[in-house]
């Protein structure tokens, strides 16, 4: 319990009501207006007007400002009233009276969902209450007595009987001090027991001060005063602001406290919800009538999407378990020597057995008579893949025929999830879409087939082999221009590996399919991550969810085309750049293995390896550097 | 989906013979017929190859012939004894994916609905290189062949420019087949091209990016594929025909034309030489130039994770 010397001998306190009781979720509150717009240009209500609302939050501050300063003429304070600004802004945009009305009824429909009461504001609020301290609430605004009053309520606080003094219905403000005039001779208070409570240190404290009236600097809220990037789009200033708002004081009570949640939260949060809103929007633009969520990176996806969008979409949703290791075996339909090589060669080790395995082939007993200088126990490297695949490759026919063999008896779990529906898509993390390029090659073979949509993160230049005409990918992050370079810093800095752990699943990989009596079914491996590395996984999505459950309200009736921006990726590339002690403390003991199937060699993301190292070891040191995957993250825990 | 017609010509070479059944028997595809042309081969080594598929026996059919009358004449006496809605041709030294039928007569159908004039699918193709050891055959390469044709519907002037796809890549209806009158049996090479020449003038091919046919040759020994010199003869033989054709039958489309191609060829001659002009420049500049070495090396230090987190570091 915090000391609260400073109310000792105070009988009324006065709240300021904006950042020191309530709180916008938004980094500015013109973002306010923005939200607006959203709301406006994704209703069917006001596209008549859409020439007109296409730039109304520009229209509606420049209303805002005109009304003052038309006061200001009159020689009166700038203080003015919600129906002031919307004669205005009627008057210059040529709305008609319902029209402006209804938009008035947004704009406070969108403030109270934007207005949540400030925890540390209520809690000193409510330790007045139990000292018996009357509590009133002054407040610069040009928002109605009656919402204000409705809001404060909601949010737990009791305004009670003219506890409310608004300086656009009184005319004084504030910022002038006239306002504090006007309650102290409308109440008969003695200056010396009341305080005055607000977060702007020039009204809410400079100026009681002046009047003798005690004054407490609220200092838990404070806005940033723009957005985190400076669009021209109103996509990017709302997301950005939205998103800005994690950077300002007042955010922390909406994060988590544990390690792993804020991070979820805060970083993975933002870049889960960007990406979930740019998939609703393109099942809409694309009129898909069913999605599959692949496992298991797009696990966290799949939750996010039926819980907070299936009901706005009405899309069904299915989860199909697969993996490299599982479904490319299934898939070899041609021989493309480089695009199978490139599966067994990575910073991951890989034996001469499991290639084998892969390809359903039984390793030759007699390799050595056909030329070959390889045992089933080596380790498959640079030096010796190509020898391998040399081999393989004289007997091809082999390959394509177990692939063909295997692909017939598990056809039917495939088909399963395409049957009745006539525009699938499938939704993945990333990369290249070889999961969806396999997919497609076993359901759209034979018979009448489905073209299917592929959704992802990010897709890599590699994704361009994969595609074809009935095979359509696209990428969140490729859908901006000049993403190019952010994406190759991200594959560069490991941001690929790091997502592939944070949003997968906790169950096992599917390494491959049996045949039960109702056909074939996912057989999973033994889940090769550590259970302290399963609960961090699990911490992480917690804070991701809790990231959508406190924004869940704040979008709603919002278009979700119109919240497509590259600024939800913003927070995610920061870390991989710069990250900080406690996000690689957090993330870098995740392990990742960049082999398709069985590997019995996860390497961490970021290890932690002793200085000293670097002196009895130094090439040992160096290759652990070189085979980390996020190089930053190595620099920043090792060596600050 | 149409039931298809698979042509095997054969003459002496049961070990590949054995592989083409076994090629086609693995298709993911059931709704087929194969009808094997023995071209004056010894009647004995085929029905042996063909009785280790009993399994299929109803599918398949023998026609021996006591005289050869050539590979396109061989090919017209399968394909009318036959009767699928599709045909293609199975040389009995290639192979087939497991999925070569199912996939190709699967798109066709779905693009055919959208595009009327397709009579034709074909798809991509490895070249695979082979040798005889003994009685064994080893494959030392498999190369992609001809992905150069590209995806959708084929440009007639890319068929009219090489021998694009070999048979083994191609099912065309019967229909298409009857309507051209089939192979012309003069060509002792080349038939297929002259065929698919003709198909295209009249018909459209689909062209599957996917990679699903396999071309064999040998690599020396053995029975080797016809001589290459042969084919360029035949080839030329055939296109001279063509301009001579079109020359009597119109003189001034054909002038036309060739005067189009001049000009395109100048054009060509012109690009090429400003784009090597630009491309020694930059060659150039790229290697040699000091101010590029610099600016390479700046952009490597300031990229370079280290500077990047001493910065942030030091920032923060």
């Amino acid at each position: 319990m915090k000391s609260r010397d400073f109310l000792n001998g105070v009988h009324i306190a006065s709240f300021d009501v904006f950042d020191t009781l309530l709180i916008r979720k938004v980094d500015n509150p013109a973002t306010v207006f923005y939200l607006v717009q959203a709301q406006i240009l994704s209703s069917k209500k006001y596209q008549c007007y859409n020439d007109i609302f296409h730039d109304f939050a520009v229209a509606r501050v420049s209303a805002e400002k005109s009304a003052r300063e038309i006061k200001v003429r009159n020689g009166l304070e700038p203080e003015v009233t919600l129906d002031e600004i919307y004669e205005e802004l009627s008057a210059r945009c040529g709305l008609n009276k319902e029209c402006a009305s209804s938009i008035k009824e947004l704009e406070l429909l969108v403030e109270s969902r934007v207005l949540e009461a400030s925890s540390d504001g209520k809690l000193l609020y409510e330790d007045m209450r139990k000292r018996g301290i009357e509590v009133i609430f002054i407040t610069d605004m040009y928002l109605p007595y009656d919402f204000l009053v409705k809001v404060l309520s909601s949010n737990g606080y009791d305004v009670g009987e003219g506890g409310l003094y608004i300086s656009g219905c009184l005319g004084v403000s504030k910022a002038s001090g006239a306002i504090y005039d006007f309650i102290s001779k409308e109440r008969q208070i003695n200056h010396d027991a009341w305080l005055h409570v607000g977060d702007n240190f020039k009204v809410d404290v400079e100026n009681p001060i002046k009047k003798g009236i005690r004054a407490y600097h609220a200092k838990w809220s404070k806005l940033s005063g723009h957005g985190l990037i400076k669009g021209i789009q109103s996509n990017d200033v709302i997301v950005g602001s939205v998103v800005g708002f994690l950077q300002c004081k007042q955010s922390k009570q909406y994060v988590p406290s544990c390690q792993y949640e804020k991070i979820g939260y805060s970083i993975f949060g933002p870049l889960v919800m960007g990406f979930i809103f740019w998939l609703v929007a393109k099942l809409k633009e694309d009129k898909i009538d069913r999605i599959i969520f692949f496992a298991r990176d797009a696990y966290i996806f799949k939750l996010i999407y039926d819980k907070y969008f299936f009901e706005m979409t009405g899309v069904e949703s299915r989860y199909m378990h697969l993996s490299r290791a599982s479904v490319i075996p299934l898939s070899i339909t041609e021989w493309d020597r480089e695009g199978l090589r490139r599966l067994f060669i990575g910073r991951g080790k890989r034996s001469m057995r499991d290639v084998f395995d892969f390809f359903g082939l039984d390793f030759p007993d007699e390799i050595e008579c056909h030329g070959f200088d390889f045992v089933e126990s080596d380790i498959v490297s640079e030096k010796n893949i190509d020898m391998v695949f040399a081999y393989l490759e004289s007997r091809y026919f082999d390959v394509l025929e177990s692939s063909s063999l295997r692909r017939v008896r598990c056809k039917s779990y495939f088909d399963e999830f395409f049957s009745g529906c006539e525009s699938p898509a499938v939704v993945d993390l990333g990369w290249a879409g070889s999961l969806q390029a396999a997919v497609a090659k076993i359901i759209q073979n034979g018979g009448s087939f489905p073209c299917i949509r592929g959704y992802y993160v990010g897709l890599l230049p590699e994704a361009d082999r994969n595609r074809s005409r009935y095979n359509l990918m696209s990428g969140w992050l490729n859908s901006f221009e000049g993403i190019e370079d952010v994406f190759k810093q991200l594959r560069k800095n490991g941001g690929i590996e790091v997502l592939e752990n944070v949003l997968s699943a906790t169950h096992g990989s599917t390494i491959s399919y049996d045949i039960s009596a109702d056909g074939p079914v996912p057989v999973f491996d033994g889940i090769n991550v550590s259970s302290q590395g399963l609960m961090r996984i699990e911490s992480l999505h917690v804070g991701i969810e809790k990231y959508f459950s406190d924004n869940d309200n704040l979008f709603v009736g919002v278009d979700p085309g119109l919240l497509v921006s590259r600024a939800w990726f913003y927070p995610f590339f920061r870390m991989m750049k710069r990250p900080n002690k406690y996000e690689v403390e957090a993330l870098g003991d995740l392990s990742h293995s960049d082999l398709a199937g069985r590997d019995f060699s996860r390497l961490l993301i970021s290890p932690r390896i002793p200085l000293y190292e670097l002196i009895i070891r130094p090439l040992h040191y160096l290759r652990v550097m070189k085979l980390s995957f996020w190089k930053a993250g190595f620099i920043v825990r090792n060596f600050f | 989906m149409a039931s298809v017609s698979i042509i095997t010509r054969t003459r002496d070479r049961p070990i590949f013979l054995k592989r083409a059944l076994r090629s086609i028997t693995s298709q993911e595809y059931s709704d087929w017929e194969l009808v094997v042309v023995n071209d004056a081969g010894s009647v004995d080594a085929v029905e042996e190859i063909v009785g280790l598929y009993s399994l299929y026996r109803d599918k398949i059919r023998v026609i021996h012939s006591s005289e050869s009358h050539g590979i396109e004449a061989a090919s017209n006496l399968a394909i009318n004894s036959s009767c699928a809605d599709l045909i293609v041709i199975h040389d009995d030294d290639d192979y087939w994916s497991p999925s070569f039928l199912s996939r190709n007569i699967s798109i066709f159908e779905r693009e055919r609905a959208l595009y009327g004039s397709l009579a034709g699918i074909v798809c991509h193709t490895y070249k695979v290189t082979e040798r005889f050891c003994g009685n064994k055959i080893l494959i030392d390469r498999v190369d992609s062949y001809n992905k150069w044709i590209g995806e959708g519907i084929l440009p007639i002037n890319k068929l009219l420019a090489h021998n694009a796809f070999p048979p083994i890549s191609f099912i065309f209806t019967r229909d298409a087949y009857i309507s051209l009158g089939g192979f012309d049996e003069t060509f002792r090479v080349m038939g297929d091209w002259e065929f698919n020449v003709r198909f295209i003038f009249k018909y459209d091919i689909w062209v599957n990016p996917e990679g699903l046919a396999f071309y064999h040759h040998r690599s020396g020994g053995g029975f080797n594929n016809t001589s290459i010199d042969e084919h360029a003869l035949v080839s030329m033989a055939y296109r001279n025909s063509m301009v001579r054709g079109l020359a009597l039958s119109n003189g001034a489309l054909l002038s036309a034309l060739l005067a189009v191609d001049a000009s395109n060829s100048n054009a060509l001659r012109i690009e090429n030489e400003i784009r090597y002009g630009l491309y020694t420049k930059a060659w150039f500049y790229k290697r040699f130039s000091a101010l590029y070495a610099i600016k390479n090396f700046m952009r490597r230090i300031v990229e370079s994770y280290w500077v990047e987190a001493i910065l942030g570091r030091v920032y923060k």
